[in-house]
């Protein structure tokens, strides 16, 4: 009798290697110009292998919102008291922000948030602005290419410093028009202060590195 | 008096009826950047490294930070370390020699990446309008180690102009009151040509240090001081001074500039050090005033002091 779990996990490992197998036949083709590889959320959401067929992810572009965007999944490495925990949690934090940003559902991000994070309130601003009134953007995918926890034990709230990276924001109005000028892309340093409460992690400040 | 205070509830409920649809109206001028970066900048969400834990403290506020950025030229094409994308080169930009009998110079992209983390990701450096800049050298990736070990004494030696310095009252002022005294810099830009670069310099005021001339000084602060109208002369400021003695004093500034440097459009990057420069010292006069108090005017005691025609004591 195997626990339910490693039913999951091997779903899921054969998921992400379907995936992989799928990614790598499609890059032979073409050599790939220094493009960063695709995150590994988008891999292992595609490749849920449900039964049903599921209705086609489709980016947003200037003529539409993203729609079907696959919801990234907790990691199980996710919910430790530990240094590894506290980086899966901050990698996981930051591709549910990359969602909101993409569909401008923030409920699943705001639940992981303190209210008393500043930066995160400043975010979720912006974003309402993005959004309200049919508005839409394209872009603003969040990436973090590298994750290190200060992990201390003995500490209330964890510090993992994280080098974030997001693409350009387009922006569009209801009616398709270009709402305003566009974001640049930026790549900075950031903190992510965390505290592991009741089984879970929680974050309660965020900052960039000056 | 009752119908009277319905009126007043009937006219604030239309109000509160009319109201709510104009911010409705007014929210659409209210975008804002929703970046996520632009978001912490706008909020000030800062944090700096304690060198003594090794953890990040939110920096106290008014914090000026360094660049946070570190920056390279790639050359154009490049894919890694070693190779160049072949198909890349026929369609890099064109950087022909600037003069005759010159080599052509060599297309690059600024990368930037945030100076606190180790091994980044580098993403292109780019400004509107700033696309591959050309470098013209032999050994282009030796050439920004050349200009950064030379860049810090030719700031040294840029032909900055130093402060304004300005002394209220002057050139007369009075021994036991405040002498309001300021200086005045500007920010300075300069086209240099370094090792055959176009290199393009801003200095900026940070610092100043004040020497009063009788043995006192003040600095280096950031305060620049500035002026009183006249009717406020003799008020403390943060950079005045309380003179002592009477005599004629040397009033001098030392601004001390920061600076960065472009390399053929490239980024600003940091001159590391600063360059201090005198502005020439100037004169003030302290004088002693003296109170008396007279009973009669020179109309009552023509022979009284201060009056015409009789001698002073």
């Amino acid at each position: 009798m195997t626990p339910p779990t490693s039913n999951f996990a091997r779903f899921f490992v054969v998921g992400t290697l379907a995936a992989a197998l799928t990614l790598t036949a499609c890059g032979s083709g073409q050599p790939q110009a220094g493009q960063s590889a695709s995150p590994s959320v988008s891999a292992s959401a595609t490749a849920t292998p449900t039964p049903t067929p599921t209705a086609a992810y489709k980016p947003a572009d200037a003529k539409g919102r993203a729609e079907n965007v696959p919801i990234p999944v907790l990691p199980e490495a996710a919910k430790a008291n530990s240094k590894e925990g506290v980086e899966a949690f901050a990698r996981y934090w930051f591709q549910v922000m990359s969602y909101a940003y993409e569909t401008g559902d923030m409920a699943g991000w705001s639940a992981m948030t303190s209210a008393e994070c500043t930066f995160c309130n400043r975010i979720k601003q912006g974003l309402e602005s993005a959004y309200i009134k049919g508005r839409w953007i394209v872009g603003g995918k969040m990436t973090t290419p590298s994750v290190d926890a200060i992990f201390k034990s003995e500490a209330l709230t964890q510090q993992v410093k994280i080098q974030t990276i997001q693409s350009q924001i387009d922006y569009y109005d209801a009616d398709g028009s270009v709402g305003q000028t566009a974001t640049p892309l930026s790549n900075s340093a950031s903190v992510l202060i965390a505290a592991f409460e009741s089984g879970s992690w929680k974050v309660k400040d965020l900052g960039l590195i000056r | 008096m009752n119908s009277r205070k319905w009126r007043l509830f009937a006219i604030a409920l239309a109000l509160l009826l009319v109201v709510p649809a104009a911010p409705a109206e007014a929210a659409s001028d209210d975008r804002v950047s929703s970046g996520y970066q632009q978001s912490g900048i706008d909020v000030s969400a800062n944090y700096v490294r304690d060198p003594q834990s090794g953890e990040f403290v939110l920096a106290p506020p008014g914090h000026v930070s360094d660049d946070p950025n570190q920056y390279k030229a790639d050359l154009q094409c490049q894919v890694d370390d070693n190779s160049l994308a072949k198909r890349c080169l026929p369609g890099q930009m064109q950087c022909p020699p600037r003069e005759a009998g010159e080599k052509a110079g060599t297309p690059v992209i600024w990368k930037v990446a945030p100076k606190s983390v180790s091994n980044p990701v580098w993403t292109d450096w780019s400004t509107s309008g700033n696309g591959p800049s050309c470098l013209y050298d032999q050994k282009p990736e030796d050439l920004l180690p050349r200009i950064a070990a030379r860049i810090e004494s030719d700031f040294r030696n840029l032909p900055i102009k130093p402060a304004d310095l300005t002394a209220q009252p002057s050139p007369h002022t009075l021994k036991g009151a405040e002498t309001n005294i300021f200086a005045d810099a500007l920010e300075q830009q300069f086209e240099v040509t370094l090792l055959g670069q176009r290199v393009h310099i801003v200095a900026t005021p940070v610092e100043y240090t004040y020497a009063y001339g009788d043995g006192n000084s003040l600095g280096p602060t950031p305060s620049a001081g500035g002026p009183l109208r006249e009717a406020e002369w003799g008020q403390k400021t943060r950079t005045s001074h309380v003179y002592q003695q009477t005599g004629d004093f040397q009033i001098s500034v030392t601004t001390t500039f920061r600076g960065t440097y472009s390399v053929n459009g490239g980024p600003n990057l940091p001159i590391p050090g600063t360059g201090q420069f005198a502005s020439p010292p100037q004169t003030v006069s302290v004088w002693r005033s003296i109170t008396r108090n007279y009973a009669d005017n020179c109309i009552v005691n023509p022979q009284g002091e201060g009056c015409p025609g009789v001698p002073a004591k």
